[in-house]
């Protein structure tokens, strides 16, 4: 049930930047509040789940937990990536338990019920008693596997666990439109370029964090010698998405100060030294640069529990190894300079008087423009 | 000689109150490819005990096994044991 005292807040949080208050605490550290919040933004919208590169081959199978609901990945026998809920429709069983390659059908372990990689139900073994594998009442096309709504764009995985959601493609039509230069094959750069950071903090400051630059210079200084703060730029769509953009992008070099890795097909010259960077609300945080990607997917475990997974993604599928590592360790390096904010800004949500905050008009509008999208499905939640 | 069979039902081994006429060595080798979660041994052994079986529903109870590990395998075999459950309307 709402609190009126986060009814209030909301409100705060709806005025324009000059005058509004950021979330309150119990937005950060109410884990009722945090239900209530679940609800309405991460279960009714799309939220980020994983990549496509976690299950690579067709009948690789990822049984991931997204609050608290147990789900399968799974990559079906025609490649087509499905996310189902990783239980069977007899007993409610948890079908597949750890990483695995479905090379047949999907056995569930209790009575071994099978289905397919699509979902559907084909064998009941025993239903009728035994050997008889049958029963009038059970009827086999009525009990596939209850699929979630999925849609995959620029290899993550989004579902929309509600089901009532617009379409992804609709939803999202102006940032896929603003990066559609981009809409080019992407390679995972496999192992070396994939790791996991956990923080101790709600999801959605490290999404703040990640919006703007404000905070580059004073958390991030070795970007000061060729990212300065004025050379970026906010990315604010109010209602859709956030970011921030950079004009003095310089590609990874290798060793021999060469391009180390080769550029998306195509782009114009705006990207020869631009990049941007923008969260696809609620919880996925991606960045575009002519020479790489990554995508990151918060995973919220908790109301102060997160987990990060940072994916690097290349033009091609031949790139060097050593400079993918190096790449990747940079990278590492940057956004482990941010869990201590990120983490500062969760314990500073436990003091009473806090009162959400407040926005620089310069500087902050990403960030406010997040709030206030997730205040407006709040909103909308609450009705 | 009568021997009682072990079986599998999901992960756990149960005693099953059906007794079958067979080679008692069948047992044991079901058993060890169990131990081992050796599931292709595991199809082609239920295999031979259905064909070993002595009337309908002990062939068609043991074809079932057979068959589900052939699913969940991609056996070669899953479309011909299938295909001799559907002949008893067991499937």
């Amino acid at each position: 049930m709402a609190k009126d005292y986060i009814q209030t807040d909301i409100t705060l949080v709806q005025k324009s930047v000059e005058q509004a208050n950021g979330l309150s605490n119990s937005h950060y550290i109410d884990p009722a509040v945090f239900a209530e919040e679940s609800e309405a933004v991460l279960k009714a919208t799309w939220a980020g789940l994983a990549v496509g590169a976690d299950v690579p081959n067709p009948g690789d199978a990822k049984p991931i937990q997204f609050l608290g609901i147990p789900l399968l990945l799974i990559r079906d026998k025609d490649s087509d990536l499905r996310v189902f809920e990783n239980i069977c429709r007899h007993r409610g069983m948890q079908l597949v338990h750890e990483a695995k390659t479905i090379e047949g059908a999907i056995r569930c372990p209790y009575h071994s019920w099978c289905y397919s990689t699509k979902g559907k139900l084909v064998s009941t073994p025993h239903v009728g008693g035994a050997g008889h594998n049958t029963h009038p009442s059970i009827v086999k096309d009525d009990l596939g596997l209850n699929e979630v709504r999925s849609y995959v764009w620029r290899d993550v995985v989004f579902i929309n666990i509600s089901g009532a959601a617009p379409e992804f493609t609709e939803v999202h039509s102006d940032l896929i439109s603003r990066w559609s230069e981009f809409d080019s094959p992407l390679y995972h750069g496999g192992a070396d370029s994939r790791c996991e950071l956990e923080l101790v903090a709600n999801y959605k400051l490290a999404v703040e964090n990640y919006c703007e630059s404000y905070h580059l210079p004073w958390v991030h200084p070795g970007l000061n010698s060729y990212s300065r703060l004025e050379d970026h730029y906010n990315i604010v769509e109010y209602g859709k998405f956030s970011g921030q953009g950079t004009l003095v992008y310089r590609q990874f070099k290798a060793e021999d100060g060469a391009p180390a890795f080769p550029d998306f097909p195509d782009l114009s010259e705006k990207w020869n030294e631009g990049a941007e960077y923008i969260t696809v609300y609620p919880n996925v945080l991606l960045g575009v640069q002519r020479d790489h990607a990554f995508a990151i997917v918060l995973e919220p475990q908790a109301h102060d529990k997160t987990v990060e997974h940072i994916h690097l993604y290349y033009a091609s599928d031949d790139t060097d190894a050593k400079n993918r590592v190096v790449n990747a360790r940079q990278w590492k390096e940057v956004f482990e300079e941010d869990i201590f904010v990120v983490e500062g800004m969760q314990s500073g949500r436990h003091a009473p008087t806090f009162d959400g905050g407040c926005f620089s008009s310069v500087m902050d509008e990403p960030t406010h423009c997040y709030h206030d999208w997730v205040a407006g499905k709040i909103v909308a939640h609450r009705g | 000689m009568s021997q009682p069979i072990v079986i599998t039902i999901g992960w756990r081994v149960k005693l099953w109150p059906i007794v079958v006429k067979r080679d008692g060595a069948l047992d044991a080798l079901i058993l060890k490819a169990h131990a081992g979660d050796d599931r292709t041994a595991l199809v082609a052994l239920y295999t031979q005990a259905a064909d070993l079986a002595d009337e309908v529903d002990r062939e068609c109870f043991f074809l079932t096994y057979a068959h589900i590990y052939a699913l969940e395998l991609a056996h070669p075999s899953q479309e011909s044991l299938r295909a001799r459950l559907l002949a008893f309307g067991r499937e």
